[in-house]
């Protein structure tokens, strides 16, 4: 039974500086795919910001996608919490 | 007597272009030129191979360039900038000879003391007559300035123009002259001009950079510069852009008439011109059709040669007298380094164009880029390429604060002066870190794929070429 309920997405598509992100049901854990124009800079750290905030809201199987051009930290989280919080909506 | 024939192919027959030979073009159509494609494709149905191409520039218009090198058509490349389309092939490693990127300034050079002699030099041109005086400030497909192609028509083997708009002799109005040119060429459509206000020309609303704009007038103001006789240049950047306007302001309400713009000029600087701002305008590239437009009708808005512009083998250039300078960068060093030539992942995507010539001569050469970019921070502790060295660059202006060059105590005493937030360097990479992060640095490959080279036509770094991942 996964905890995010329902498919969702937030973030601008084409827009440098900002990131998309999908959010989706799954089973046996976590995954997070990653596409980022600073993949090399920061592919890691944006990994490692996801997984913290996926654990933050205690969530255990989601498909996680993000499509990254350049978003900050504060951008990337806030971002993530946006879409996990939308796909935990019923 | 007409120097008319048929075609492009009969052009090249008649000129014995052969294998090995170095054949040169220039690229104020910018990403709207049609001309080295056309060429080139005729070259290659020819079945000529093992050519040196010398282009002033290349844009992601000429990526059939990239089948020619694959090809064995070209296997030599020199330019003053690449844009990031073939910049990324040519990271490749497709070639096997590094591109020699060099100056607006030492392009020229090298032509004229004979290091980079060209057999065939191509000249696109808005309009010629029949014997091959030719100018870009008329026709359909103006460019303004021809500025970039001069040496090239004085100092080639064999000039062949290409026009789509040929008139009767004489044209009054001839930026190179019939002295130089042996053969002219019709063709349907040399561009599309619309093309030239491409790349890094277009006008900028973004807050940061126009933020970034204000802070350099109040440098130039504090400096001292700011006062009649002022000389100045501005990039294509977009806050070098709107730093021109800005300045434009400050200068009427002083009342200040300065002496001289140089530069690729662009409607900005026209329009400063114009209000009395600058008597003279020296353009050796229109960045718009505004700007070619008015070179073509105002007395005091004057075309020069790439040479006359930035080289260093004349007995003097539009630098020697350059007061002030805006430039861009990809990036700075803590030893104020910059490179324009490649991202940050090692990827050719530009060149320094007049970068390097201005930095090395002109009083105050101030970089204006954002703290950071796409979360990449601007200042680092060794930049990717080593585009213009260190010692050439005074200032740094970001968003978040000024950095002057140890060198320029100076400077930097009167920016204080004058209430301006002034920082050391390695603090505002400090600053960028911390909202970033400190970036990993991307893995170089072992092979050299460009060397850049100086205002002097001297070495200043290679360029490497990006691993494939």
């Amino acid at each position: 039974m996964s905890d995010i309920k329902k498919k969702a997405q937030v973030g601008n598509v084409d827009q440098n500086a900002d990131c998309v992100i999908v959010i989706e049901p799954s089973e046996g854990g976590n995954q997070i795919f990653l596409e980022s124009l600073v993949k090399t800079q920061y592919g890691d750290a944006i990994i490692a910001s996801a997984e913290d905030e996926l654990k933050k809201y205690n969530v255990t199987n989601a498909k996680l996608t993000i499509t990254d051009r350049g978003a900050i930290d504060c951008v990337l989280r806030a971002r993530l919490e946006a879409v996990i919080k939308r796909g935990m909506e019923a | 007597m007409t120097k008319v024939v048929s075609s492009i192919r009969e052009a090249i027959e008649l000129a014995k272009l052969h294998d090995g030979m170095s054949i040169s073009f220039h690229h104020h159509l910018r990403n709207g030129d049609y001309v080295l494609n056309m060429v080139m494709e005729e070259i290659a149905n020819m079945g000529i191979k093992d050519l040196t191409v010398n282009a002033s520039a290349v844009f992601d218009i000429h990526a059939p360039l990239v089948d020619h090198i694959k090809n064995g058509v070209v296997t030599k490349l020199r330019c003053n900038y690449m844009s990031k389309g073939i910049g990324t092939e040519i990271c490749k490693g497709i070639m096997k000879e590094p591109v020699e990127f060099r100056s607006h300034g030492s392009r020229p050079g090298d032509i004229i003391n004979g290091k980079t002699p060209i057999d065939v030099a191509f000249i696109a041109a808005p309009t010629s007559d029949t014997m091959g005086n030719c100018t870009g400030k008329i026709g359909k497909s103006r460019f303004g300035s021809i500025g970039y192609a001069m040496a090239d028509a004085e100092n080639a083997k064999t000039v062949i123009v290409i026009t789509d708009n040929l008139v009767e002799y004489p044209l009054t109005c001839a930026s190179i002259t019939e002295d130089y040119v042996d053969y002219v060429v019709t063709v349907d459509a040399i561009g599309d001009p619309n093309g030239i206000m491409s790349g890094t020309t277009a006008q900028t609303r973004d807050p940061v950079r126009l933020r970034m704009a204000q802070t350099a007038v109040k440098c130039i103001e504090a400096s001292g510069l700011l006062k009649d006789g002022m000389s100045f240049q501005t990039g294509a950047g977009g806050a070098t852009m709107a730093a021109a306007m800005y300045l434009k302001d400050v200068m009427l309400e002083k009342g200040i008439v300065g002496s001289y713009i140089v530069g690729g000029i662009s409607s900005a600087s026209v329009e400063l011109q114009h209000a009395g701002c600058f008597k003279a305008l020296q353009d050796v590239q229109s960045f718009d059709l505004g700007a070619a437009a008015d070179l073509a009708e105002n007395p005091n808005h004057i075309e020069v040669s790439a040479r006359r512009y930035s080289s260093a083998v004349g007995k003097s250039s539009c630098m020697n007298n350059l007061d002030v300078a805006m430039l861009g960068a990809t990036e700075i060093d803590v030893d104020f380094n910059v490179n324009v030539h490649t991202d940050s992942n090692g990827v050719i995507m530009g060149g320094s164009g007049g970068h390097t010539d201005i930095a090395e001569i002109c009083n105050m050469a101030v970089v204006i880029a954002p703290l950071f970019r796409n979360r990449l921070p601007i200042v680092l502790d060794h930049v990717t390429t080593v585009s213009t060295r260190g010692e050439n660059i005074d200032v740094l202006i970001t968003e978040k604060g000024i950095a002057v060059n140890p060198r320029r105590e100076d400077l930097k005493e009167k920016f204080i002066a004058a209430g301006l937030n002034v920082k050391d360097i390695r603090e505002l990479k400090a600053m960028a870190e911390e909202i970033c992060g400190v970036p990993v640095k991307a893995p170089k490959g072992d092979k050299i794929v460009g060397e850049v080279l100086g205002h002097y036509g001297e070495h200043v770094d290679y360029i490497y070429n990006v691993p494939e991942r």
